[in-house]
């Protein structure tokens, strides 16, 4: 049985998101320039004024949705006329900020001054932002981002570069402040560092029985996102990791009877992360990794973190766009997932094909084949949606998962 | 020493009590209803009287979506293992199955070991389930046994277009109205029903044995239709309602061994 110990790193990790939610709050009033970015927009370089702080949309429909308000925001977006079959973080979002902030568990994101998005993740992204553009009159930037069927090519990291350029001229002619490349320079420093800590962190998923559960690091996440640049996530994430190597050090491990080590493919069901994993426990059964975690800071195509030493820090920014998953082909997902299926011995793959998340559940199935039919290890698939839980059944994920369970004593039989 | 299996479904809870042999020494069914820990415990209740036992089995496993609902039961299994043992009990040349429940659809492939390699499932829709045909002899106004016999009858397939059950329905209604024969319908629905099932089976590359079970599988026409489209003959159990109380009993006596 999985024991729920509330670790330091967890303790602190709340503080850190309720202050952060709040500073952005007050300095919004206090006359602060406020951006709305989609994540991976290259938060460092706003690090670079002096009075501009930024909000992650995304990230706040996650929190909504793993505060229980995500069906309630759904549904105020429906009734303004957006369909059921967008993406539920952007359903939430527009039923939150549209309603003055309704149910939001952080009082809602302070109106922006700029909308910055980009097309690296999926194009709804850029439509959803598009929406505030016309409702609010408020400018929004787009950042155009190739898709990758390889790592990425220097060519491709220029182009992304020069819009940065662009990015940060924008903000100066709007914010009327001036940009000092130093400053950026610092906080993409705390983001590298941070990102080394972080895979220390996942690492400990290669123990046996593994330290963590990808649940641990679905939430862990949230600061990557809403922090980034700051000597405060670096700080967070070398304490995280400290944490959790001393705790497996000692044998304090989240599922001491670990009989079935599992990896999980899509965003988190942030509906479900108790839920979820306490049923897995229960079983002896625990998600230690998730391919989602793993897009900070690895390279495409694997799970080695990049090393950025030989670039510049808007270079190093322009490489990262390329992390997540969602731009990558199939090869690229096929080779990273077998890297950690064979670092971590993992016994099975749980395939999450997310309603919401269409780009990230497209090449599933034939992901689900090639790690089924090449690499022979069990699979299966289930349906989720990470934010609407109205579009979840928890029996109907059950039997599949509990199968799959089977499935593998079966094998080792 | 008995053993019994007992399997809560959507639609129906059955039970079958084994012997120390592996024979089938009593089988029963009924409507889960509303509480399927109730229907779960009756039916158990009441194989235990046909099998004349004075004492409950000596094991109890219980698969189905009501499985965590019988605190009777000794161990959980999901239905899908226990489909694919109670189905390879009768059938040990089997190498896809094909089940059709009241809520569900599921085609399973069976290795060359008896082991399940893979399964898929229809997701949270109920188009294509047992349900469906429900809904559709309803709005015929035949009976859910009549279904078979009567699309053998039919002398044109039509086709029924909606995937939903609910749209389907009021497309069969129209039909009705427009005066098309009623076995020419019930031929259109079998049709888009094995369309659907088709394409799940042709995910799994299915190679026989096929074997059909779940209720729909008493559908004469259904399982003419399944075959065609498989490209063999698909075979049916004797009851192929109660495969998956069969596994689970025969899972019980295995746990005996353990
Ligand atoms: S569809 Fe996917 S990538 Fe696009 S906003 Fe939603 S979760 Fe993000």
């Amino acid at each position: 049985m999985a024991q729920f110990v509330k670790t330091d790193a967890g303790k602190r990790l709340t503080r850190l998101i309720t202050n952060g939610y709040m500073d952005n709050i007050v300095k919004a009033q206090q006359g602060a320039f406020v951006v709305w970015i989609a994540i991976i927009v290259p938060a460092e370089i706003f690090a670079g004024f002096d009075n501009v702080i930024y909000c992650v949309p995304e990230s706040h429909s996650a929190l909504c949705a793993g505060k229980g308000v995500g069906v309630s925001l759904c549904e105020k977006a429906e009734n303004l006329g957006y369909s059921m079959d967008l993406c539920s973080y952007a359903r939430i979002d527009m039923g939150c900020h549209f309603n003055q902030g309704a149910d939001s568990p952080a009082g809602g994101l302070p109106k922006p001054d700029l909308l910055v998005s980009n097309n690296n993740n999926c194009t709804l992204l850029a439509k959803w932002f598009d929406v505030y553009h016309r409702e609010w009159d408020i400018p929004h930037f787009i950042l155009d981002i190739p898709f990758c069927y390889q790592p990425q090519k220097q060519r491709d990291m220029e182009y992304i570069v020069s819009q940065f350029q662009d990015l940060i001229q924008t903000v100066e002619k709007l914010s009327g402040q001036k940009f000092n490349p130093e400053k950026m320079a610092q906080a993409w420093e705390n983001s590298v560092e941070a990102a080394k800590h972080w895979r220390r962190f996942l690492a400990a998923a290669k123990n046996k029985p593994s330290g963590i559960t990808a649940f641990d690091s679905f939430v862990q996440m949230a600061p990557t996102l809403t922090m980034r640049g700051t000597p405060e996530l670096a700080e967070h994430y070398r304490f995280l990791a400290d944490e959790t190597e001393a705790r497996v050090d000692q044998g304090i491990v989240p599922a001491p009877n670990e009989k079935y080590r599992l990896l999980w493919d899509n965003i988190a069901p942030w509906h479900q992360l108790r839920k979820m994993s306490s049923r897995l426990g229960a079983l002896d059964a625990n998600i230690i990794a998730a391919s989602y975690t793993y897009c900070i800071g690895s390279l495409e195509g694997s799970l080695d973190p990049l090393e950025f030493a030989s670039l510049s820090p808007l270079e190093g920014m322009a490489r990262v766009q390329n992390f997540t998953i969602c731009p990558h082909g199939l090869q690229l997902r096929g080779q990273a997932m077998k890297q950690a299926i064979e670092e971590m011995d993992i016994d099975g793959v749980v395939f999450a094909s997310n309603r919401s998340c269409k780009v990230y559940s497209l090449m599933q199935m034939d992901q689900q084949r090639y790690v089924q039919e090449e690499l022979g290890v069990p699979t299966v698939m289930i349906d989720v949606d990470h934010a609407d839980e109205r579009k979840y059944s928890e029996e109907t994920a059950f039997v599949r998962l509990e199968a799959l369970l089977e499935s593998i004593d079966e094998a080792r039989r | 020493m008995f053993f019994a299996g007992v399997d809560i479904g959507s639609t129906s809870t059955e039970c079958v009590i084994l012997n120390e042999s592996g024979e089938i020494v009593a089988a029963d069914m009924r409507p889960t209803g509303a509480n399927s820990a109730k229907a779960a415990q009756a039916v158990l209740d009441s194989a235990v009287e046909k099998a004349g036992l004075d004492a409950p089995p000596h094991r109890i496993v219980a698969t189905g979506y009501g499985r965590v609902s019988a605190p009777f039961a000794h161990k959980v299994v999901t239905e899908i293992t226990c489909h694919a043992r109670g189905v390879l009990h009768l059938f040990p040349q089997v190498r896809t199955i094909v089940d059709v429940g009241g809520q569900d659809s599921k085609v399973i492939r069976i290795g060359p070991k008896g082991n399940v390699i893979d399964f898929v499932m229809n997701d949270k829709c109920s188009a294509g389930s047992g349900r469906f045909l429900e809904v559709m002899a309803r709005a015929l106004e035949v009976e859910l046994d009549d279904l078979g016999p009567l699309s053998e009858k039919s002398a044109e397939e039509i086709s029924i277009s909606s995937m939903c059950t609910v749209f389907a329905e009021s497309e069969v209604i129209s039909l009705v109205a427009r005066a098309v024969p009623v076995e020419d319908i019930i031929n259109g629905i079998h049709k888009s029903i094995v369309n659907r099932l088709a394409s799940q089976m042709q995910r799994m590359n299915p190679e026989p044995d096929i074997v059909m079970t779940g209720g729909v599988a008493k559908n004469s026409g259904m399982v003419k239709k399944l075959s065609m489209a498989a490209g063999h003959t698909v075979l049916v159990p004797e009851n192929p309602r109660m495969t998956g109380a069969l596994g689970a009993a025969l899972t019980a006596m295995g746990l005996e061994r353990e």
